[in-house]
């Protein structure tokens, strides 16, 4: 039966329309992530309708390309020009750009590539092996268990996003109220409409998340082409890179493999922290890139030439960042939680093709997710091949005018939208929840835990109220399971740890 | 603590936290007086309460830290965000309501077109940008919608 399902997976990964896809995707997301102000995960928001009408393993394939490209592609700008393509790409900028300026970016862009598909793979392997025995311990879940790990990932998400916990926290209570919209699914009374009769079917998932997510920064990076604000930073960055190349010299510039091997510890350092931190909801992968490259900082022979171009801090931050990619999707198989915002946008895929993230996520869908298990695999290896051949010209993309291209992805956003629900009401919804979104980004609101709150507070009520309805009203009915207090002890433990490692890092 | 709180009205965090607060109470109001019908078990209400009470205590939270000297910086270039935000919602709508009358290719193309003008200083001096990228950007979305994935749009009296 399992051989079946895989031998029928491999036809589904392997098939020519499959592979092409990836490698669409793959270029799409290096070529997106390597602009600033755009990335990998606007890139997936936006195509997220389209998929709508792919087969689910061509979907798939092609939201995994732009994932993993765009973990990669933002390290390209970083390096190149010191402005990180991706908020994980940060770390990477610190030692990638001073490499850059002393004459070596292709050391630099290689070390990061390379760091990069070793993080992100064995990452990927990480998921394949947990998320099956994960998931069937999530079968034995009831409502008190299920319901301390929605609070959990809650918990967890408000707290760890950027540190801010209180204002984490008001937009996980925010993305509740929004999901609470329409029609209580118990007793079928409306909530929250405020008397608009197209309300009563609720909030769609696509508008609300390509609004908030991907609109919302299209306008902040429209309104700073319309200053010339961009157009500035990416003159500043292509002088600069003009006074380099008198003194550039490309024979010098290729990595040796003495000098890849030397990167390794770093390497490694950041993938185990990576994979770990990734797992964790709303860690995120700035945080991954971060805290491995202050461990490799520790670990290394040569700390002291961290921040002047430490190919070493390179590697480290870019594999922190690549490694978060695939244990960040370990919760949305294991329990139908998304730990983060890519790994919301891959929960809504799997909803609009009829598949529903969770523990029976992977019996019910055998062949299509051991194929997506296949594709996160070799998606790297096209990754590996295409950006190793194509990073001349990835580094000229990254100089593209946003200006450009955010009208594009405008059109893209609302005519997808429309046609993934049919609804002139999707698209009002689509661009409220853009205006939020900036209002949110704006004053400082971390976005994660709003879309978590949304994804995850009908499972949450619904596991509350039967919970309540088995306890027979008795609140501490849950806390009778041994796993909800293992878990709500665990979330305890690891927000306590985490801002002690917060606190250490700023 | 005195100066502590009389400083705090400066504070950009003290109005966001105003406004977290407002926003529970109003909703806790709401519960406590709108027309709300019962349910089963806990009800319908329950869980937007339990939200809204986690927004007042949140609210309280940012108020706290803005005490204790920690609060973000006023928002740069907030008019001009702001403005586009708008800009953007009509322009999409427009652009939604003329793909109704005049149909995709010219609905689209004209937005995409004016978008570039807007944004882009000497906007004919860079027509490769402003005009032939937006049509060649509009064939290729009407080749992805249309003819690829055909998917459902407004039809139009044009094309």
């Amino acid at each position: 039966m399992m051989l079946e399902a895989f031998v029928d997976a491999l036809h589904l990964a392997f098939s020519p329309e499959v592979i092409l896809y990836v490698a669409i995707g793959v270029f799409m997301g290096v070529t997106l992530g390597a602009i600033p102000g755009l990335s990998g995960d606007m890139a997936i928001a936006i195509l997220l309708p389209i998929v709508f009408f792919l087969e689910p393993a061509a979907a798939l394939g092609l939201l995994t390309g732009i994932y993993k490209g765009g973990m990669f592609g933002g390290s390209i700008s970083a390096i190149s020009f010191g402005v990180p393509g991706t908020p994980g790409s940060a770390a990477t900028a610190i030692d990638g750009y001073q490499a850059k300026l002393k004459g070596y970016p292709n050391k630099a862009l290689n070390t990061a590539l390379y760091s990069s598909v070793i993080g992100d793979t064995t990452s990927d392997f990480v998921l394949i092996f947990l998320a099956l025995p994960l998931a069937i311990v999530a079968l034995t879940f009831g409502p008190v268990e299920f319901f301390a790990l929605y609070a959990f990932s809650l918990l967890l998400i408000s707290a760890l996003t950027k540190g801010k916990v209180a204002k984490g926290v008001a937009m996980a209570a925010l993305g509740i109220l929004l999901a609470m919209i329409g029609r209580d699914p118990i007793g079928g009374s409306l909530r929250l409409t405020f008397g608009i009769p197209e309300l009563a079917g609720g909030l769609a998932l696509i508008p609300v998340l390509v609004g908030i997510f991907a609109v919302s920064e299209l306008i902040i990076q429209l309104a700073k082409a319309w200053m010339e604000r961009a157009r500035r930073i990416v003159d500043d960055t292509k002088q600069q890179a003009q006074s380099l190349l008198g003194d550039y010299d490309a024979s010098k510039d290729k990595l040796s493999f003495a000098e890849f091997r030397a990167t390794m510890r770093a390497t490694w350092i950041g993938t185990t922290m990576g994979t770990l931190i990734g797992a964790l909801p709303g860690a995120g992968s700035s945080l991954a890139a971060f805290i491995s490259y202050g461990l490799a900082q520790r670990f290394s022979r040569k700390p002291d030439e961290f921040g002047k171009g430490s190919l070493e801090g390179v590697a480290a931050a870019e594999a922190g960042n690549s490694a978060t990619s695939g244990s960040t999707l370990i919760p949305l198989f294991a329990f139908g939680i998304p730990g983060s915002a890519t790994a919301a946008l891959f929960g809504a895929a799997f909803i609009l093709m009829g598949m529903t993230p969770g523990p029976s996520l992977i019996n019910d869908h055998t062949e299509v997710i051991y194929a997506l298990f296949l594709i996160l695999i070799y998606a790297n290896i096209i990754n590996l091949g295409l950006s190793h051949f194509l990073l001349p010209l990835y580094s000229k993309i990254a100089m593209i005018k946003s200006r450009i291209l955010l009208p594009i992805v405008c059109v893209l956003a609302i005519l997808g939208t429309f046609a993934a629900g049919n609804s002139v009401i999707d698209v009002w919804v689509l661009l409220f929840a853009g205006l939020l979104g900036v209002v949110l980004r704006i004053y400082n609101f971390p976005l994660a835990p709003l879309i978590l709150g949304f994804i995850v507070a009908p499972g949450a009520e619904r596991a509350l109220r039967q919970s309540l309805l088995i306890g027979r009203g008795e609140w501490t009915h849950l806390l009778s399971s041994p796993i909800a207090l293992g878990l709500y002890a665990v979330a305890a433990i690891m927000i306590f740890t985490f801002t002690i490692v917060m606190r250490e890092r700023k | 603590m005195r100066s502590a709180i009389s400083t705090a009205f400066t504070r950009l965090d003290f109005y966001t936290g105003l406004v977290t607060i407002l926003v529970g109470a109003i909703g806790l109001l709401d519960i406590a007086y709108g027309s709300w019908r019962p349910g089963p078990g806990l009800g319908p209400h329950a869980f937007p309460q339990l939200a809204y009470i986690t927004l007042i205590i949140a609210g309280l939270a940012i108020w706290v830290d803005v005490i204790r000297g920690k609060s973000d910086e006023h928002p740069e270039n907030l008019r001009a965000i702001l403005i586009t935000g708008v800009g953007l919602v009509a322009i999409g709508m427009g652009m939604f309501w003329l793909i109704g009358k005049l149909g995709l290719i010219v609905s689209v193309a004209a937005t995409l077109i004016g978008s570039s003008f807007l944004l882009t200083r000497d906007p004919l001096r860079h027509w490769p940008s402003t005009i032939v990228v937006p049509i060649i950007a509009t064939a290729v979305i009407w080749l992805l919608f249309v003819q690829l994935i055909n998917i459902p749009l407004p039809r139009g009296l044009l094309f």
